[in-house]
């Protein structure tokens, strides 16, 4: 089906799924129980959810089949949002010529930075795209102040010329559906919200997991991965791996622009740091997290990196002391001690400690620790051939 | 010519810690073969031990003092440090006023033991692992030891000051023959320079002119060769990544008076320092020093009016260009050796 | 408003023939405060010998400070804010500036904003080093003496002036709220446009309608030469009252443009 063998189409339809339901799945605790902490289903996280995943995918076209570390890659997200912010600036709030403006001037951006990164490889080549976003994120907080407003961040004023707004909405829209509209249900004790702007993002995250499919099982798939594994047997069968790394990074920064236009479409302000290298570094993670060089990898750990930035950092004290009166005194002044420090203002050091621990002992990622724990309980079957190959193998 | 004299004094000064922590880096690298992204939080738990040595000396005691009041309008409670208690009110003054240098004699064998403890319990296993493996690991670490210290000493610089011995400045155009007050250059940054000199000195003259230096120049050269001599490099490397630490932990415990320590400072070093690296030549130990001043000199001219005026923003890139300059004119640095990391 | 405040002191402390050194954050806060200063002191006769953009991420800022030495100013201005003004003014004071004579007159540092976590952060350095805030827990006023006391019972130390916006700005919103009735922002904004109030330790303050900018009686502070102990690290040394820094909404230096339509998010 869409020219996807079985087992993908399942994948593929796993995912659709997810993202069409997520607004139940993620708002599965009632209102009003103890537990409606954990609910993630609101309109704001559930947008970073989809919009972060597409922006893990696409750096895992990139890292997972071909090995290159990118620590730049939160540049692209950044031009694509100024790019989008501008279109809304000029044109009008509809978000259709944001996002395509967001993908060209992103797909742009990295054809010029790939094309000169790519002549290197290795911790040269993470350097490389290290320095490139530093200094886009340097001026575009100073210099470049006239075309990114600076520190203020990108915004529409009143008195920007729109010239296609004409009677349209003053927020931004899909031909008139306004993003920030929303529908709410209300079933018994349950309360689900169903936000047009988040489902814009589904969808297109379905369709750029479909395009990323075709993409892995597809020959410059193959030959990506031959990149990884050793590229230089790979140019004595006369193959010319250049033009192949380029188009994957390419198609990645594209990937990433597509996130930041679609950020921008959300709440119409772009800024700087979200070119920050530690930007950089979170989509790393994140895909890593998931498992890198696996299909719906990325998707998981972007969404537990931003599940885990929005509800983890919110436990303070005080509602800690609230879960853990149950315990002794002594006991609970102990326990919520030691789950302070990773909560709350805490929340990095659990992230730094997970990462860790990922890369220890889990290098495949949270794929990779599901697998084995099916294994463990007798559940999985034999690994098929299919996920050994997409493993991670030595990135060099 | 009197701000070219100065600028070149701030770019001696700005790559004195730039070269000290891509010095560590280089050896590292050059020895264990391992990428380390906690490099910069090494430099920054070295300054947070002239903080913590700070602190611990002026751990003090309470007494209430019935006369005066707090900015509550209860009785004030006075606190008064051990040390001028146990070593007189003057001799203990000064033993907090000198609570940096001082420092020093405890980072040393702190910053020993977490290289140890890093090198044993972390890195050890990721020297078959790839080069990217190993820089994510180390990112996670930096992330987790810049995070303890941000729940232990808080979010804000400490202020952490010299001691007053070195306070001020001093005038050295009248050294040089210009009029007073022309060229004039703080204490504390000369001292820091005369410190790092010290320490790069000493490295290489530990690497060149011991037995243990010896072996371990050869390690670096062809680990697998020294290892079938019969020699137990793996060791010698441990032993090298303490000292990479301790290079690291005193550039920061020196770095403390210049700008007061914060919980990023690490991070904000990193990069630069990673530029400094490649700039030098990956495993270049030369490299890395000379490549740390030019830098850091590079950096400090960038930054003057003169120059802003012609390239406006020039100094908030001029560190990143270099390194793209370099990377694709020259991959091996400026004085790496053929053929190591060159692609 | 910093500027409007401090100018008046600045003339008291350090007379109408002074240079200035600006050393300025090169993104659009530093460039508004250091444009507003500028103005404010050039119509007191000072002169600006420079303006220098300082990158947001320097950390070490000798190479910015050492030109000022041989500039012929006087005064060295710093529009930096966070840690960027620890570092450029904990850089300055080793650069031995504060101990120097220029032109037959003391060498000044400025520092137009400041808080007491710069302070802090700043130590020693800040001894002496003239600005501005919004608040002080040393005010006398009732609001001010009931908040420190009980901020003060509680956590041991006098409450910052982050500590004292981040409570006024709570109760704000809860009355707005209560007023209009609704949580929705453009309800609460409505309820707060035009709204003026006092007890919170600022004295009157103004939420102007006209475009939304906060007016309210500006504290001139300066770096304690002994301080008393931690909690003493600043002194007032004038309140400057909220007639002298209150601007037309259509100052060519502060206008933001039209506030535009409330958008209430949903």
């Amino acid at each position: 089906m869409l020219g996807l063998n079985k087992k993908d189409f399942s994948l593929l339809i796993v995912v659709a799924a997810l993202a069409f339901f997520a607004p139940i799945i993620l708002n599965i605790f009632p209102k009003d129980s103890a537990l409606s902490f954990f609910n993630g289903g609101y309109p704001d996280l559930m947008q970073r959810f989809a919009i972060f995943g597409i922006f893990a995918i696409g750096f895992n076209i990139l890292f997972g089949l071909t090995g290159y570390l990118s620590f730049g890659h939160a540049a692209f997200l950044g031009v694509g949002s100024y790019a989008a912010v501008w279109m809304f600036k000029l044109l009008s709030y509809n978000v259709v010529p944001a996002i395509i403006l967001s993908v060209i001037v992103a797909a742009l951006f990295s054809v010029v930075i790939g094309y000169v990164s790519l002549r290197r490889s290795g911790i040269y080549f993470s350097i490389l795209t290290l320095a490139f976003a530093e200094m886009s994120y340097r001026l575009a907080y100073s210099v470049l102040t006239p075309l990114t407003n600076g520190e203020t961040g990108l915004q529409v004023y009143t008195n920007d010329p729109q010239i296609l707004k004409g009677d349209g909405p003053s927020v931004p829209h899909l031909f008139g559906l306004e993003m920030r509209a929303r529908t709410e249900l209300d079933i018994g004790p349950w309360e689900f919200t169903f936000p047009v702007g988040y489902y814009l993002c589904a969808v297109i995250l379905v369709i750029s997991f479909y395009i990323a499919i075709r993409i892995f099982r597809s020959p410059f798939g193959l030959t990506l991965r031959a990149i990884k594994s050793n590229q230089n047997r790979l140019r004595y069968t006369g193959m010319n791996p250049k033009p192949y790394m380029l188009t994957a990074f390419v198609i990645s920064g594209m990937y990433a622009g597509l996130a930041g236009g679609l950020l921008a479409a959300m709440d119409p302000l772009a800024g700087a740091e979200r070119m920050q290298w530690t930007a950089s570094g979170e989509v790393v993670i994140m895909t890593i997290l998931g498992g890198a060089g696996t299909l719906i990898g990325p998707i998981l750990g972007a969404g537990t990196i931003k599940y885990l930035e929005n509800v983890f950092s919110k436990m303070n004290e005080g509602l800690l002391h609230q879960w853990f009166s149950f315990l002794p005194d002594f006991m609970e002044d102990g326990v919520i001690w030691v789950v302070s420090k990773f909560t709350g203002e805490g929340w990095h050091l659990m992230l730094g400690a997970l990462f860790m621990i990922v890369i220890i002992f889990l290098p495949g990622g949270l794929i990779e620790g599901g697998q084995r724990l099916m294994n463990a309980i007798g559940m999985g079957k034999k690994k098929d051939e299919q996920s050994n190959s997409a493993k991670s193998e030595p990135a060099e | 010519m009197g701000s070219f004299i100065l600028q070149i004094l701030n770019g001696l000064d700005k790559g004195s810690a730039y070269a000290l922590i891509a010095l560590g880096l280089t050896l590292i690298f050059g020895t264990l073969g391992v990428v380390n992204f906690a490099h910069g939080a090494l430099f920054m738990i070295g300054a947070f031990c002239a903080v913590t040595l700070s602190r611990m000396l002026s751990l003090s005691f309470e007494e209430v003092d019935p006369t005066k009041t707090d900015f509550l309008g209860q009785p004030l409670v006075v606190k008064t440090p051990y040390v001028y208690d146990w070593f007189g009110p003057e001799a203990g003054a000064a033993i907090i006023d000198w609570a940096v240098p001082l420092a020093i004699l405890m980072a040393i064998p702190i910053m020993i033991a977490i290289g140890f403890i890093m090198e044993r319990g972390l890195i050890k296993h990721f020297y078959k692992r790839p080069h990217a493996d190993q820089i994510l690991v180390t990112f996670g670490l930096a992330i987790v030891l810049q995070e303890i210290v941000k729940a232990n000493f808080g979010a804000n610089p400490v202020p952490t000051p010299a001691p007053t011995a070195f306070q001020g400045s001093f005038d050295f155009g009248i050294w040089l023959g210009f009029d007073p007050n022309i060229i004039i250059y703080p204490y504390w940054r000369m001292v820091y320079f005369a410190f790092a000199a010290v320490i790069i000195g000493g490295v290489f003259a530990f690497l060149q002119f011991t037995t243990f230096g010896m072996v371990v120049r050869a390690g670096m050269a062809d680990r697998e060769t020294v290892g079938l001599l019969g020699i137990n490099i793996d060791k010698r490397f441990t032993i090298m990544f303490g000292l990479a630490a301790a290079v690291a932990g005193l550039a920061g415990v020196m770095y403390a008076p210049i700008n007061s320590p914060n919980f990023h400072m690490g991070m904000d070093f990193l990069v630069l320092s990673f530029v400094v690296v490649v700039v030098g030549g990956m495993g270049s130990l030369p490299g890395a020093v000379l490549a740390g001043f030019l830098l850091g000199i590079l950096e400090s001219f960038a930054s003057m009016n003169e120059v802003k005026s012609i390239i406006p923003g020039i100094d908030q890139i001029i560190i990143y260009l270099v390194a793209i300059v370099i990377l694709l004119t020259r991959p091996r640095g400026l004085m790496g050796r053929k053929g190591v990391m060159e692609d | 408003m910093s500027a409007a405040a401090l100018a008046p002191v600045l003339q008291k402390l350090y007379g109408n023939e002074r240079s200035a050194y600006h050393l300025t954050a090169d993104y659009t806060w530093g460039w508004t405060q250091q444009e507003s200063i500028q103005a404010a002191t050039e119509a007191l006769g000072w002169k600006t010998v420079n303006n220098v953009l300082t990158p947001l991420a320097q950390t070490d800022f000798s190479s910015y400070i050492a030109p000022v030495l041989n500039s012929g100013a006087d005064v060295l201005v710093l529009n930096h804010y966070g840690g960027n003004m620890v570092n450029s003014l904990t850089n300055a004071v080793q650069f031995g500036l504060r101990e120097k004579q220029v032109n037959g007159k003391n060498f000044e540092i400025v520092v137009p904003l400041y808080s007491e976590l710069m302070a802090k952060g700043a130590g020693a350095n800040i001894k002496g080093i003239v600005g501005s805030q919004n608040w002080d827990w040393k005010l006398e006023d009732e609001g001010t003496k009931a908040f420190v006391k009980s901020f003060g019972t509680k956590y041991g130390f006098p409450p910052s002036q982050a500590a004292q916006t981040c409570y006024a700005q709570a109760m704000l919103y809860a009355d707005a709220v209560e007023r209009a009735g609704s949580f929705n922002p453009c309800a609460v904004a409505e309820a707060l446009e035009g709204f003026e109030f006092d007890g919170l330790g600022n004295g009157k303050t103004l939420y102007r309608a006209d475009d939304h900018q906060c007016f309210k009686d500006v504290l001139v502070v300066r770096g304690a030469e002994n301080p008393q102990d931690e909690f003493h690290l600043v002194e007032i040394v004038e309140v400057t009252p909220v007639g002298q820094v209150t601007y037309a909404p259509d100052h060519p230096m502060f206008a933001g443009g039209e506030l535009g339509q409330c958008n209430p998010g949903a």
